[in-house]
């Protein structure tokens, strides 16, 4: 990346030294209206999810539905395979849907894969991940969120995000510091 | 929230409608005792299987109270802390059980009842079995020939080493002496630490725990052998014990619902027990009645594929006069009914909807343990019931009269835990 190459805005970062002003300042940012924010700190801070006025997520939807269709695909393939297309004994038990019992270990297996699936992809979809690079990362200061700092960014794609008043909004939270992280056009 | 705050030793509050309530609890088990003695007078051949229902009905519920303490002291978890004190209480009342199994043990010793015939009674001598086989006499009612008669005596025969009288009591005198031994081990050294807030009590309490733990598996697998599974003594299951625990685990968690919540709601324990601990409650309560549905399926699904007559008897007997209408019920209440219901975490974060599912876990495990003993008793179901409810008010009165009075003697959490703060700023994240 050369010097003089284009930049533009790309989020506020204001950095707090507790997690008791990074708390009231998320409360500040909430109540603002902001969507495209978050809080970034070393470890989980308890009261934080109500500070930033998250709501409960939608995984478990996700989750509940894709077992329900590893249920529904478990009994079509049994019933396919060994009722419908190839009746055969096996065990003494008719080839039929009154061997029920006998599906459900199957059954269940498959529930389980693709609540594991639907768990592991819908969060991969929720969070936006993988993804290679984000440009908080452009700021030197933000390395401290790992070790004793609290951050709150703003991004520019917010809606209500504006240079002057999302600046001022923050600087009213007395944030220990706060700068404009930019990345290449 | 406000009354609440001001009561910070967490003791029950003056007039507190939960000071009395080890009365109401006594006064039911006073009318148990009168309807288990009107039994024993009119039907002695059924008493003996309704006074094992209500002492194992009760039983699964300490069994629960002991798992609790001792998976929190190995673990160290927190989120069960203020709670623990409830199965704390639980604990104080084993004395109860352990007249009750005293009790239990001297009946089948002395033969008073005949619970255990098949190979405790007489006909089990060689000889007199031999000549009933001949006579083909009505002693094996099960055998429809005498070479039938012939094999089945065989395979008691080939148990008689662990199925006798003596192994027998010897191993129920243990059961309840390691029971009461450990119960009050973690009552004492709990309600202890209250007064001098040692926290060597802590480590002593966790240093045990391990021990307690295999113990306690142990322990809790033979008495289901001994007790329930030698009922039918040619069927056989090594996973009874795993199906047992996990009905018990799932009825204790119920019943730290129910009474979590009435505390709280109550406002005799302030915040210390709140929705977040009720939360956390309510997904062990779902994790262990599915955890029950897994290995009762498991345990079901194995013999039905096997189909063989002597594992099949067993669910044979429970799957005519009446016991297969129960059974069907045991699999909507015990397990799809409240797993639909209570998978939503809203509904686990509610306290009317944790104890409405809560209920709902406690009535179909009392059913359980009814479904484990009275097929043995009566071939239709229902038959003595009456007798049958009197002796599970008689030992659970009695049982939750102790554990109720308690509740007037000590503090309703452990208030020198060294994991309180902990448990009582508990929050569950989204």
């Amino acid at each position: 990346m050369t010097e003089n190459q284009e930049k533009r805005p790309a989020l506020y970062l204001a950095e707090y030294d507790s997690p008791e002003a990074l708390a009231k300042a998320a409360m500040r940012v909430r109540d603002a209206g902001y969507q495209k924010w978050d809080c970034h700190t070393p470890y989980a801070v308890h009261g934080l999810d109500e500070a930033m006025g998250l709501k409960p997520t939608k995984l478990g939807v996700i989750s509940f539905i894709a077992g329900m269709t590893g249920i529904c695909l478990a009994i079509l393939m049994i019933w396919y395979m060994n009722v419908y297309d190839y009746p055969l004994v096996i065990g003494g038990k008719p080839p039929a849907m009154s061997s029920f019992p006998s599906m459900v270990p199957i059954i269940f297996e498959t529930s389980i894969l693709l609540t594991g699936f639907g768990t592991l992809f819908g969060m991969l979809a929720m969070t936006k991940l993988p993804r290679h690079h984000h440009p908080i990362f452009e700021s030197d200061r933000f390395e401290a969120v790992t070790d004793d700092k609290f951050f709150i960014s703003i991004e520019v794609e917010d809606p209500k995000f504006d240079l002057d008043r999302t600046r001022s909004l923050l600087e009213s939270t007395q944030p220990s510091h706060l700068e404009l992280v930019e990345e290449a056009a | 929230m406000s009354a609440v705050q001001e009561n910070t030793d967490y003791r029950l509050p003056e007039g507190s409608r939960f000071a009395s309530l080890w009365k109401i609890a006594m006064g039911l088990g006073v009318v148990g005792l009168l309807l288990t003695g009107w039994g024993f007078a009119a039907d002695i051949a059924h008493f003996g299987y309704s006074f094992l229902y209500g002492f194992f009905a009760i039983l699964t519920f300490f069994f629960g109270a002991l798992f609790l303490v001792i998976s929190q002291h190995i673990t160290g978890g927190h989120w069960a802390v203020t709670t623990r004190r409830l199965a704390e209480f639980v604990l104080a009342g084993a004395p109860v059980i352990v007249l009750f199994g005293a009790i239990f043990l001297a009946l089948v010793g002395t033969d008073t009842v005949s619970l255990y015939d098949e190979w405790l009674g007489d006909h089990h001598d060689e000889a007199a079995a031999e000549a009933a086989s001949e006579a083909h006499s009505d002693l094996y009612p099960r055998a429809v020939s005498p070479q039938e008669a012939e094999l089945h005596h065989h395979l008691i025969e080939y148990k008689a080493p662990y199925l006798n009288k003596g192994r027998f009591l010897i191993f129920g005198i243990f059961y309840l002496a390691l029971w009461l031994g450990m119960a009050l081990f973690y009552y004492r050294r709990s309600v202890k630490q209250d007064e001098d807030g040692d926290v060597n009590h802590t480590v002593k309490m966790r240093a045990f725990a391990p021990v307690a733990g295999v113990l306690f598996g142990l322990s809790l697998t033979f008495a289901a052998f001994d007790w329930l599974m030698s009922l039918e003594a040619a069927w056989y299951s090594t996973i009874f014990g795993v199906v047992i625990f996990g009905g018990s685990a799932a009825a204790f968690f119920a019943l730290v619902i129910l009474w979590g919540s009435a505390l709280h709601q109550s406002g005799a324990v302030g915040d210390a027990i709140n929705i977040e601990h009720i939360h956390d409650h309510g997904k062990m309560m779902f994790g262990f009645f599915c955890f029950w549905t897994y290995v009762s399926f498991s345990q079901w699904m194995l013999i039905w594929y096997a189909g063989i007559p002597e594992e099949a008897v067993f669910f044979h007997k429970r799957w005519q006069g009446g016991w297969k209408e129960i059974s069907l019920v045991m699999i909507a209440l015990h397990f799809a009914l409240p797993f639909l219901l209570f998978i939503s975490r809203v509904v686990k974060r509610n306290f009317t909807g944790a104890k409405i599912i809560a209920s709902i876990i406690i009535f179909v495990h009392l059913i359980d343990v009814y479904w484990y003993v009275m097929p043995n008793a009566a071939p239709i179901a229902g038959k003595g019931l009456l007798f049958d409810i009197g002796a599970l008010l008689m030992v659970g009165g009695f049982f939750f009269g102790l554990v109720f009075k308690k509740m007037n003697d000590h503090a309703l959490i452990p208030v020198q835990d060294p994991l309180l703060p902990r448990s009582l700023h508990h929050h569950q994240s989204y």
